[in-house]
């Protein structure tokens, strides 16, 4: 019997298991179509099945951390009154009152797994559909291929690998182990894994632990995804690949566009550093410049416009938006800047938004700041770059090691991401706005303070 | 400094604990003792005692006790 789903707690279901479990759902939890539940996610068998089980049933869920914060959990639930929680397996009952839901609407993920905004991406079954069948195919995923999903799913990408294996007919395994961890290496080398999908912060990681030289004969495909990866790692990753016949595919996506939207194919992967590569089939990428006119000369940069049929319907941030439809009609504005090279290649060289990402996690700049104000007062203001989050402050009595310590308990992020910095004051414009632009010079050159 | 002090400087600096905590720590202990803490110290350790670790002893490398083991391999008695 072919296997659909594994886990590192010893869970398995195969296709055959996974349909009935489909079928029998509604009648298992008591659950009838439209109802809205929230599904607190390890990366593990039950969780998964599901997930999938309320998509084929067409029961709405939202994804969220299992370890979720109690603070930020009461105020999903008491903006979005969901009729069930699912969490630790068993499903409990919440609020009675049916929830108007888009008829299209598939499922909610969170915009940021961390920062205490509760604005989710809304999915249509279009979309969710579209995505698994095109990455499968751009990957060429085959049925004897078997993913390790150490990404969360409550994660767009970690969720794309998900439905892209099972469209494929192949096998994915779950696991929450540490990538340093002795358990997720005997699972990477007893397994028969063949890919392994990460962000980032997860090559690092890899690359720290001289992961080359372990020995991993099954594994054929690593995929990078989430964010940018030095140049370096990037030129240590593909040679690996190149010399050890395994395919290294570099992709960039957003929660926006259920996951992927562009993929350098591997045999390029040496010779166009650090490139996104092309859209994915069928999907059309292109730049604007300010005005919103389309740039076409080579390596000129723009903003970086995506359509395709995996572009979600959009956020919800009230209850009352979950009944809303499609507003975004197919085209997503990324709010990256990019160019394109005489091979069609494109780069992201910047943001137009406060984000940044560390580890591998997508942080709301402004968010935060506003969850620092909230705790420790007002004069503080959040800068960062793709490596450091910098609180600057212009009290000198200020606990720096506080405020650490509450973002890392807040935010779920190691506490070695933070820095608090001193600032003689908060730059500001004419009009009294925070110049961030400033305030990332400042505090890039200032000394990090306990 | 002595090889001692170094090291268990290492810890208190990667997972900001204090000395007297030091000695009985174990790897998921202390929150800031998870993965990324735990590449942070082996970097350290790397850099202070100028050796490179192989896959298996980085991960191995789960409490206080247990990385004098480790770096005893190394040639690096603490």
């Amino acid at each position: 019997m072919s296997i659909a789903l594994l886990d590192s707690k010893g869970g398995s279901l195969t296709y055959k298991e996974l349909a009935d479990f489909c079928d029998g759902f509604k009648g298992e939890y008591n659950l009838k179509e439209r109802d809205f539940v929230f599904l607190l996610c390890g990366n593990d068998v039950s969780s998964a099945a599901f997930f999938i089980g309320c998509i084929h049933n067409r029961v709405v869920p939202l994804l969220l951390n299992a370890n979720i914060d109690k603070d930020m959990l009461n105020r999903y639930i008491s903006i979005y009154r969901p009729n069930y929680i699912f969490m630790d397996n068993k499903l409990c009952a919440e609020s009675a009152e049916s929830v108007n839901l888009y008829k299209q609407l598939s499922f909610l993920l969170p915009t940021s797994g961390s920062t205490g905004g509760a604005k989710l991406v809304r999915h249509s079954y279009n979309n969710i559909r579209a995505n698994a069948a095109n990455v499968a195919r751009a990957f060429d995923i085959k049925k004897d291929e078997r993913a390790m999903l150490t990404l969360p799913i409550y994660f767009t990408q970690g969720l794309s690998v998900l439905c892209s294996h099972l469209t494929a007919g192949a096998s994915v395994y779950l696991s929450d182990d540490a990538l340093s961890s002795r358990e997720f290496w005997n699972s990477m080398k007893n397994e028969g894994i063949t890919s392994f999908t990460g962000v980032p912060y997860s090559f690092e990681i890899l690359d720290k632990l001289r992961f080359y030289t372990a020995k991993l004969p099954s594994l054929t495909v690593l995929s990078q995804g989430g964010g940018r990866l030095s140049a370096e790692l990037w030129d240590k990753l593909a040679t690996f690949a190149k010399d050890t016949g395994k395919r290294f595919y570099a992709t960039y996506g957003a929660s926006e566009t259920t996951a992927r939207m562009s993929m350098l194919p591997p045999e390029s992967a040496l010779e166009s550093p650090c490139s996104i590569g092309r859209p994915i089939e069928p999907y059309k990428m292109w730049l604007i410049d300010e005005e919103g006119n389309e740039i076409t000369e080579t390596d000129k940069p723009g903003e970086l416009v995506f359509q395709g049929e995996n572009v979600t319907l959009g956020y919800a941030e009230s209850l009352d938006d979950l009944a809303k439809g499609d507003e975004r009609g197919g085209i997503y504005k990324t709010g990256d800047i990019a160019h394109r090279d005489k091979n069609g290649f494109y780069y992201i060289s910047g943001r137009l938004a406060r984000f940044i990402k560390i580890f591998g996690l997508r942080i709301n700049l402004d968010e935060t700041e506003r969850l620092i104000k909230a705790e420790f007062g007002d004069g503080f203001a959040c800068t960062g770059n793709d490596t450091r989050l910098y609180v600057c402050v212009a009290d000198k009595n200020a606990d720096g090691k506080a405020i650490k310590q509450f973002l890392q308990n807040k935010l779920k992020i190691n506490i070695s991401a933070f820095d608090v910095v001193f600032v003689e004051e908060i730059p500001r414009n004419q009009y009294g706005k925070v110049s961030y632009a400033k305030l990332k010079n400042i505090a890039e050159r200032g000394e990090a303070h306990e | 400094m002595s090889n001692m002090q170094q090291y268990v400087n290492a810890f208190m600096e990667a997972f900001g604990v204090e000395e007297s905590a030091v000695a009985t720590l174990k790897y998921q202990d202390v929150e800031a003792w998870d993965s990324v803490g735990h590449m942070q110290m082996i970097s350290i350790l790397e850099d202070v005692f100028d050796i490179m670790m192989d896959i298996d002893d980085i991960i191995d490398f789960g409490s206080f006790e247990k990385g004098k083991e480790v770096l005893a391999k190394y040639g690096v008695s603490v």
